[in-house]
């Protein structure tokens, strides 16, 4: 008998769907902001005024790694409780509520950013995804991210009621472990988000609206980043996840450790959280024995993810071993290269294993001044968040979305071609974006050409590495629209079955094997506080102290393009040089 | 719409539990990657640190 996710519970998959729905859509519109992007700021064709360019920047960051990304993770996480935990939510009207309120939120902060194409509407936010201050956009753009924000945890909520009620029926039993990944990325997302919630609610919102005039820059720089670093892993923990569960069962294998699994999410809670100041290296006003700690904290982040690498290798290596592989390396034969939901996946796990490598550069207080807020940091993006992320997602939705709808995949041999296609594309793409970056080229800039200066590139030269930004970006964009309409194909391929049933092989090691301490959720939150306080107490203390809560007189940047496009925007910017520097 | 697409998902062979298994190849797979970490650590720090000159000192 036919036993897929939607046949077991087809209220959840068709709820599911409707959220993958959301996620896919946020995914195109972002594509397309991206391969613009790829082709502007190379200046091989500018359908944009230069101004504008970073309102599709804006949209492009917004509409990917948050609203793709977090819609996927929360489809993946309603699949991995249900599945895991057998059972429906408590209330499914509360369940369709959060999902609303993401909507509405991410709809909001749309309308704010798409408004900016449009002269005639009064309301833009050309804030960049990391909307600090002195820049502003509109009122509800920042009003539309708490409320997405809100709709997450509530959607959290709904999983741990979930849970809760699944405890009182299984006294004394393990958490699954989906279900235990679930709960333990939420717990880092609760602590990690209150310091965006308050930057926008106490500070940001305050005065956009005009209700405080001033703003501390340094401060909500900070307590950004408090929840900026963090959220990376609420992009990546949906695709641990799937790792996990999904790529042993599709090498043929089983999950060598679980015990290792929960170790390396516990590990997440604890240490996402007081690093942020990493990305603030360059801050003037905090103190570099303060970034010398949060740079110790962030090279033990590497931990989970070396243990992750050993994990999810030997997983597939069992399967290999179980599919006849032999050898130290010729196993590797014997994976299912022709599945595209495998293949999608390891080369995303190989791209994450080499853009780990320049997380490092980043994270190192030295060598992060080589490189910050040039081109190299968009390449550790893409390949992190852009190929460990999504394509893991893409991959995953060939397996999910047949288990979803019931239907079978449509154009399997297209969808290798595709996440090869993906492969290639960032390996071109960033390859350019971390060369470009280490001669200096910058980022988030529409027109990175100056006369009268010239890049020194070792080995090629800019119009080379133009190129293949420009190939890479190409590449991509017509990787995704490919996903895209496998998706909507295999949607209304109805009268066809999955090929594989819903069920996870058992790990090797399971549970039985681990203390009972590693299911202790609440003591594992508590050491996270604690060290969050020690990590930020005395560097926010010092801020205020110093700049006060609502800072030294920083006025208002709003981001509107006012008159003849890139001119007047460099007036405005001088301008406001000027002032800044009178006072 | 029809597939022609009649494969099964990754069937095992057969069964290796938990005892028979010594995941050499993954071990073979990590020490290989260290040696690329070195290596590029090595790369890094001749092109960025041994290639250039001091940063100038600039006296104002």
């Amino acid at each position: 008998m036919r036993n897929t996710f939607v046949d077991a519970y087809p209220d959840q998959a068709r709820f599911i769907r409707r959220v993958f729905a959301t996620s896919f859509t946020a995914f195109a519109v972002g594509a397309f902001f991206g391969l613009i992007q790829a082709l502007h700021r190379t200046d091989i064709l500018r359908v944009v005024e230069s101004p504008t360019y970073y309102t599709v920047l804006t949209g492009h960051g917004v509409f990917l790694v948050l609203s793709f990304t977090i819609f996927f993770l929360v489809g993946v996480y309603q699949w991995a409780v249900t599945d895991s935990l057998e059972r429906r939510p408590v209330d499914m009207r509360f369940t369709w509520g959060w999902y609303g309120l993401m909507v509405l939120g991410t709809l909001l902060a749309a309308f704010a950013i798409l408004a900016g194409f449009v002269e005639s509407i009064d309301v833009s936010a050309n804030t960049l995804f990391t909307f600090y201050a002195p820049l502003q956009g509109h009122p509800i753009f920042y009003v539309g991210l708490v409320l997405f924000v809100v709709g997450t945890w509530l959607a959290g909520a709904d999983w741990f009621r979930s849970w809760l009620a699944w405890k009182g029926e299984h006294p004394g039993e393990r958490i699954p472990l989906p279900t235990f990944m679930v709960l333990t990325t939420m717990i880092m997302w609760y602590i990690s988000s209150i310091g965006v919630a308050v930057a926008i609610l106490a500070f940001i919102l305050p005065w956009s609206l005009g209700i405080v005039d001033s703003i501390n820059p340094t401060l909500t720089r900070t307590l950004f980043w408090y929840f900026g670093h963090p959220v990376v892993y609420f992009w990546l923990l949906p695709a641990y996840l799937l790792w996990y569960i999904l790529l042993p069962k599709l090498s043929g294998g089983r999950l060598f450790s679980d015990p290792l699994a929960r170790v390396v999410f516990i590990l997440f809670i604890l240490l996402s959280t007081p690093v942020g100041i990493h990305h603030q290296y360059l801050d003037p006003g905090i103190a570099e024995g303060f970034k010398f700690i949060v740079m110790t904290n962030t090279m033990f982040l590497l931990l989970p993810s070396f243990l992750t690498a050993f994990t999810v290798v030997a997983s597939m290596e069992h399967g290999a071993r179980q599919r006849g592989g032999t050898g130290y390396v010729g196993w590797l034969r014997a994976l299912p290269w022709r599945e595209p939901a495998f293949t999608g996946m390891a080369l995303a796990g190989l791209v994450f294993a080499f853009g780990g490598f320049t997380g490092i550069v980043n994270a190192g207080m030295n060598i992060n001044y080589l490189v910050h807020n040039s081109l190299w940091v968009p390449g550790h993006i893409h390949t992190q968040v852009g190929t460990a992320s999504a394509l893991t997602f893409m991959a995953g939705s060939y397996w999910l979305v047949p288990q979803l709808t019931g239907n079978r995949l449509v154009g399997r041999s297209i969808g290798l071609v595709q996440v090869l296609l993906w492969f290639i594309g960032i390996v071109f793409m960033t390859n350019s974006m971390y060369r470009g970056g280490l001669v200096g080229i910058p980022r988030r800039t529409a027109e990175p050409q100056y006369e009268g200066f010239q890049y020194e590139v070792a080995a090629g030269s800019v119009g080379e590495l133009n190129a293949q930004l420009a190939i890479g970006g190409i590449l991509l964009f017509i990787s995704a629209m490919l996903f895209l309409a496998l998706m909507l194909l295999t949607l209304f391929n109805r009268d066809s079955e999955p090929v594989d049933n819903r069920t996870i092989p058992a790990p090797l090691s399971g549970p039985e094997d681990s203390p009972a301490v590693l299911d202790n959720l609440k003591l594992w939150a508590a050491i996270a506080a604690v060290l969050v306080l020690l990590a930020y107490t005395i560097p926010l203390a010092s801020i205020v102290t110093r700049g006060g809560l609502f800072g030294p007189d920083i006025g208002p940047f709003p981001v509107t393009i006012e008159g003849s496009g890139s001119i007047e925007l460099v007036r405005m910017g001088l301008e406001f040089a000027l002032e800044t520097v009178s006072r | 719409m029809p597939d022609a697409n009649i494969h099964e998902l990754s069937a095992p062979d057969h069964a290796i539990d938990h005892d028979e298994f010594d995941p050499l190849g993954t071990l073979t797979l990590i020490v290989l990657y260290f040696l690329a970490l070195v290596l590029m650590w090595l790369f890094t720090y001749f092109i960025e640190f041994l290639g250039n000159d001091p940063t100038p000192l600039v006296v104002i």
